[in-house]
């Protein structure tokens, strides 16, 4: 049987305000448990929330990226449920009237096509503490430092056909809410959160199979892989002549696999109403213009720059623009560099990219900075080194932190580009190997090849290769 | 832990009023408790607007009938739900009210409470101030009282 898989995602993006969505207790991570709660974090009787502007420009920032309708009158609403780490008993959210209404985003899907997914609408609310169950022997540790944190929650229409779309789509998200800097994205830490519906029906059917909702995913790469186990799963339950429950999973990365959480029996009636503590959120048109002269260039945008300006190939500029601290890093590198722009593409997609993911760094922990790449770059442009020494140069650059520069002038590692000088070497290769210059002579080619490679030897690799050629050819063939 | 906790120290009135709330609010009957409830509210509210453009200030008794004794009318909710009924409008309207002692009858003390329109604290406490000032039942005790 033909199965089509239909997804759908939920992402909460913690807003990098510094204070909380309804406090000013701070929104730093890793404090001391419990330090970073307020009285309104706490719940305590008679404290009154009061809305963080700063969330309401991201949420809006938000909304202007993705073309939607931005809620001029907004409501915040009460969603009760009981759980420990939510001291108040409900998380305070946007129900009827989000702040962010429809709006779309663009994919790139695996045949190179752009795929449009519609952007369902995007609420701003509460997050909540966290419930610590390791080190307190059979009890549960409540710490409320993460209590009001303001997240920006995004859903999706059930728009994308499979794992690498939903991902796809994820990572676009991920880049643009990174771009907009109002997300550090980082996963790690829960500042970037993927919950994936999924389901499965017969191709060519209209309605909608049975979802189940998979929860803590914390990279793309369990994303992915959650959501093959979970399709998998599901057609095996429907071929069995089974039906899907509607549920929440829980996705188990050591495993791979998914596994029941709770059912939809067991589910929280939220019973939302309007938040009486807050005043509906009245926006005007002067707000949302001046947000509008605050958005930075979009990664599309950037894209297609980047192919226009500096005559990239459409999977360079996809990369390189796949992240806002990569496409400064490498504008700012291709300043330094004089304008090469294709140098520095390769320089930084394969080498350094390479050594990154090598020691599992991330580009901000990259010990050669941007300026010193472009300074690496210009020097082979200029002919000051070749590639192959710049390698060497790299090496080093990477251990010590020292300048391209320095490099080159503390270990003699300049271009011999002295005609004299390689004449010299030329001479005494041609003249010490008499057997092969015979060969040559004789028609075999490929003896070429050793000679280049004896004269390189003989300058350490700092002569110019072109002019070892050029001096060879002219030599032998005399 | 969580059951005991939720469920000491209410008392059943408590108990009550948390469970028609939550019911109200259910999947299925906020449309037809909570939001027609809130229409209403706003009715209430636009008639003491309209009221107080010719009124500086509502006064009446406070409760429909003076104290009853405690636990009296613990099997009739309703009944005792009556006894709020003077105030209970001031807070569906959103206005600031007051009750200042006004008498006795037989033997027990009756309150009045004026209403003032909204963010008019000022007008009320003033005016329950200029009361107390030519009046001292605030300074009486019910006869029979220790």
């Amino acid at each position: 049987m033909q199965w089509e898989t239909v997804i759908g995602l939920e992402i909460h993006t913690q807003l990098a305000t510094n204070s909380k969505i309804f406090s000013g207790a701070s929104t730093a991570f890793g404090a001391e448990p419990n330090t970073q709660a307020c009285a309104v974090d706490l719940g305590l009787p008679g404290v009154l929330p009061v809305l963080n502007q700063e969330a309401v420009k991201m949420a809006v920032k938000f909304g202007l990226a993705v073309n939607a309708e931005i809620g001029m009158r907004s409501i915040f609403a009460r969603k009760n449920y009981f759980y420990p780490d939510s001291p108040k008993g409900y998380q305070i959210s946007q129900f009827e009237l989000p702040i962010v209404g429809k709006g779309s985003i663009d994919i790139r899907v695996d045949d190179g096509e752009l795929k449009r997914i519609t952007i369902t609408r995007a609420h701003l609310e509460e997050d909540a503490g966290k419930s610590l169950h390791e080190d307190f022997h059979g009890m549960t540790g409540i710490d409320l430092n993460r209590a009001g944190t303001p997240l920006l929650e995004i859903v999706s229409e059930p728009d994308m056909r499979s794992a690498k779309e939903a991902v796809a789509y994820a990572r676009k998200i991920h880049s643009l809410v990174q771009y907009l800097q109002i997300c550090d994205g980082n996963m790690q830490e829960g500042s970037f959160r993927v919950d994936a519906n999924v389901s499965v029906r017969l191709r060519g059917e209209d309605e909608l199979g049975t979802r189940t909702e998979i929860k803590n995913v914390n990279s793309f790469r369990f994303l992915e892989r959650a959501i093959n186990f979970e399709v998998e799963r599901q057609i095996d339950v429907l071929e069995a002549g089974g039906k899907v429950v509607q549920e929440t999973r829980l996705y188990d990365a050591d495993l791979d696999e998914t596994r029941s959480m709770r059912t939809k029996e067991e589910a929280n009636d939220y019973r939302y109403f309007p938040d009486p503590d807050l005043l509906p959120v009245a926006l005007d048109d002067a707000f949302i213009a001046q947000i509008k002269t605050t958005l930075p260039e979009l990664p599309d945008a950037k894209r297609q720059r980047f192919m226009a300006d500096y005559g990239l190939q459409e999977a360079d500029a996809d990369l390189l623009t796949a992240s806002r601290e990569m496409a400064d890093y490498f504008e700012s590198a291709v300043e330094t560099s004089g304008g090469q722009a294709k140098l520095v593409s390769n320089w930084l997609t394969t080498e350094l990219t390479g050594r990154l993911n090598k020691e599992d760094k991330s580009l901000g922990e990259s010990p050669v900075a941007a300026i010193q790449l472009g300074e690496l770059v210009k020097r082979i442009a200029d002919n000051t080194i070749s590639g192959k020494i710049a390698k060497q140069v790299f090496d080093v650059m990477w251990q010590s932190g020292e300048s391209p520069d320095e490099i080159i002038e503390a270990q003699g590692l300049k271009q011999i580009t002295d005609e004299g000088a390689i004449e010299a070497m030329v001479d005494e290769v041609i003249a010490a190997n008499p057997e092969q210059v015979e060969q040559f002579r004789a028609g075999k080619a490929k003896v070429m090849g050793f000679f280049v490679g004896q004269v390189m030897k003989a300058s350490k690799g700092k002569a110019n290769p072109q002019q070892i050629n050029a001096l060879l050819n002219a030599k032998l063939k005399e | 832990m969580y059951k005991r906790s939720r469920g000491e120290g209410f008392g059943n009135e408590v108990k009550r009023r948390i469970m028609i709330g939550t019911y109200v609010l259910s999947a299925g009957y906020y449309d037809a408790y909570y939001l027609k409830a809130q229409q209403i509210r706003h009715l209430i509210s636009d008639d003491f607007k309209k009221a107080f453009e010719q009124v500086d200030l509502i006064m009446g008794p406070t409760t429909p009938e003076p104290a009853f004794k405690l636990g009296a009318k613990s099997k009739d909710p309703v009944s005792m739900y009556l006894n709020d009924i003077y105030t209970i409008s001031a807070n569906l309207a959103g206005l600031p009210g007051i009750s200042v002692p006004c008498g006795f009858s037989a033997g027990l003390p009756v309150g009045l409470q004026m209403i003032a329109p909204a963010f008019m604290e000022s007008r009320l406490l003033n005016v329950a101030h200029k009361y107390q000032q030519v009046t001292d039942w605030h300074k009486r005790m019910p006869a029979d009282y220790e």
